[in-house]
Parts: structure tokens; C-alpha cells; sequence
């Protein structure tokens, strides 16, 4: 046998022993046995659970959604805003201003009008629980500006203008209309 | 198709029938029977959890899990230091100890300090569970360089021994 034999069974040998590892006696039953002390798991346990969490999280979004609708709404809400009454701006009233003021500050806050918004009929629910108001509509009490201007008419009632009689019918400026001057045309006309 | 008790008899088998080889592929990287032990029940458990679908060559991916379980397991303990595992030309040569055992050893040695691209497919071809094909397989390479890289290594180890015994060719 020559050294280069030599040699190669010498490798042959060392190899072999790597070939011929052998685990400790009763490896399949401890690998077995490992497995069975880990929790169940299925591929598709994973899906489930987040089939689960979906299912759930959608349940929630319509009982949400369910409470939301059922629920009075806030004043906040802009339905709510469209109910509260809306002071509609002074009229020019026939009356004469030399009247008595304090018939004057009366008529005003009746001129003051409470006028509901259509949102009202607009399909919207009404609060059926806030209390009945004993004068329609709901009497809204005067801004700063009229308060002022009510007072200062009690002060000085002559500082009305007395323009007309009383029961008179109110004077209307009569209105010429004059025909157009060459001057008067646009230019566009003259193109 | 299978239903739950057949799958489990059917993974017993496999345990059964694979856990030495897959121990062997595992040893062959390692070289500790404790490391091996825990490559193959990691081996076995990532199975239990993904099942076999689609898997042709069993053996052969059951292979390629444990080798590379193992080879991360090596680099997370240590960076084997190559210098290591070369044959000291000056070793002390006991007299009671067997000239046989230490010449097989000193191979072993060799073998560890081969570069790991060599080293492992020698290590595999050494099992004759697999092929040059499968052994291409669970490394990732073709398997005519599977062949050259063990034609390598062996001519490696032949040079060396014959360098640190003085034998000529």
C-alpha cells in the first residue's frame, strides 16, 4: 500500500465518522415529545384570528354608528343651530315715530321677529322634550344697540323726526327719469 | 386527503424515519452532539408548523432546514478561529496514544480549518443519505461544483497530511 492509499483511506476513515454520528438513544421520542408540549398551531390560525379581529372590529363600527343615530344631538350640531330662532333685522314700520316710546320699545320687541328656520320642517325631529314656551313666538330680548336706542328714545322722545301725520299716508318723492344724453351712452354703442 | 390523525401519524413517521440524518447533517457542521440534538428538534418543529406542502424531495429539505439551522447556530457561538485547527508540524507525539487515532484526528482538525466552501460539501458527500444533487440542493449550488469542491478539499487534506507526516507522493 502505497502513501497516496494511505492517505486516501485515512480520509475515508475520517469521513466516515461524520456518516456515523449518532444521536443519543430515544431522539425521536424526545422530538416527539417537545412537539406535543407546544401549543397547537395550524397554518391557517393565523387567518382565523384575523378573521376574528375583522368580524369584530366591523361589529363594533355598527353598533357605533347604530348609537351615533339614536342619540339627541348636541347643540353644537349644525341641525340643532338651524333650530334656534333667528332675529330678523328691523322693519320700516308705518307707525309714526312720534308716538308714545314706550309703545315704542313694545313695538320694537315685537318687531324683532322669531322666525324658524324651513330646516325645521326638513325632516329633522324637533326636541320633543324642551319646554313648551307660554308666548309664540319665543319673545327675544333686545340686543345692546336697541337697548340703548330705546332708552335714548325715552330720554329725548322729540328727537324723533316727525315727517308725517298721524294715520297720514307716507309722502313718496316723485321720480323723474330724464332721457339719455349723447354723453350718457356706453361706447360700445357708438362702435 | 388527510385529516388530523393521519397528518400526525404521517409527521410521527417522518420524525421517525429522518431525525438520525437530519442529526448526521447537523453533526457534520457542528460537531457537537448536544447543538445537533437541538438543530433537529428545531428541524421537526418548524415541519410541525409549516407542514410538508409541496415538498418533493424530503429528505433532501429536511437537509437543507438543518444545515442551515446549523450553520446559523456556528456563527452565533463562535467565529471558529482557523488558526485553531492547523496542524501543528511540532506536535508532541504521545507514545501510548494510538498512531491511527491521531493521524484521524489530525484530519479532523484539517477538515474544520478547510475554508467552509469547501468544507461542506466534503462533510455532506460523507453522508451517504445524500446525492451530489441534494448536496447541491441544501447549499445552493450546481452540482457539478459540488464535485470540483470535494475533488478540492480532498487534494487540500492529501497536501497537508503529507506535509505534516513528511510522506512523499
Amino acid at each position: 500500500m502505497n502513501d497516496n492509499e494511505q492517505l486516501d483511506n485515512l480520509l475515508a476513515e475520517a469521513l466516515s465518522e461524520y456518516g456515523a454520528a449518532e444521536p443519543l438513544a430515544g431522539i425521536e421520542d424526545r422530538v416527539l415529545q417537545r412537539l406535543r408540549l407546544q401549543p397547537e398551531h395550524h397554518p391557517w390560525s393565523g387567518w382565523k384570528w384575523a378573521a376574528a379581529a375583522a368580524c369584530l372590529a366591523a361589529l363594533a363600527v355598527a353598533v357605533w354608528i347604530g348609537m351615533a343615530r339614536r342619540t339627541p344631538q348636541s347643540p353644537s350640531t349644525a341641525g340643532e343651530i338651524a333650530l334656534q330662532p333667528k332675529v330678523t333685522p328691523l322693519k320700516r314700520d308705518p307707525t309714526p315715530h312720534s308716538a308714545d316710546p314706550s309703545m315704542l320699545s313694545q313695538a320694537a320687541s315685537e318687531r324683532i321677529g322669531v322666525q324658524h328656520s324651513s330646516a325645521t320642517t326638513s325632516g329633522r325631529q324637533t326636541n320633543v322634550n324642551a319646554p313648551r314656551a307660554a308666548v309664540f313666538p319665543n319673545p327675544v330680548p333686545l340686543t345692546r344697540e336697541e337697548q340703548a336706542f330705546v332708552a335714548a328714545l325715552d330720554r329725548h322722545p322729540d328727537a324723533l323726526p316727525t315727517t308725517t301725520a298721524p294715520g297720514a299716508a307716507p309722502v313718496i318723492a316723485r321720480i323723474e327719469i330724464k332721457p339719455l344724453s349723447d354723453s350718457d351712452k356706453p361706447s360700445g354703442e357708438n362702435q | 386527503m388527510l385529516d388530523g390523525t393521519d397528518e400526525s401519524a404521517a409527521f410521527e413517521l417522518s420524525v421517525r424515519q429522518h431525525s438520525r440524518f437530519v442529526f448526521k447533517v447537523a453533526y457534520g457542521v457542528l460537531r457537537n452532539s448536544h447543538d445537533a440534538e437541538d438543530v433537529v428538534q428545531e428541524v421537526f418543529l418548524r415541519v410541525h408548523r409549516n407542514g410538508t406542502r409541496g415538498v418533493r424531495d424530503l429528505p433532501g429539505w429536511l437537509a437543507t432546514i438543518a444545515f442551515r439551522l446549523a450553520i446559523d447556530r456556528t456563527r452565533k457561538l463562535m467565529a471558529l478561529d482557523i488558526a485553531d485547527f492547523e496542524l501543528a508540524a511540532t506536535e508532541p507525539d504521545a507514545e501510548s496514544v494510538a498512531m491511527h487515532r491521531q493521524q484521524v484526528d489530525r484530519v479532523h482538525r484539517l477538515i474544520a480549518a478547510l475554508p467552509e466552501d469547501l468544507r461542506y460539501p466534503l462533510v455532506l458527500s460523507a453522508l451517504e443519505e445524500l446525492n451530489s444533487r441534494q448536496i447541491g440542493e441544501v447549499l445552493g449550488i450546481p452540482e457539478s461544483s459540488v464535485r470540483s469542491r470535494i475533488l478540492r478539499a480532498r487534494q487540500i487534506l492529501k497536501d497537508k497530511l503529507m506535509a505534516a507526516t513528511g510522506t512523499k507522493r
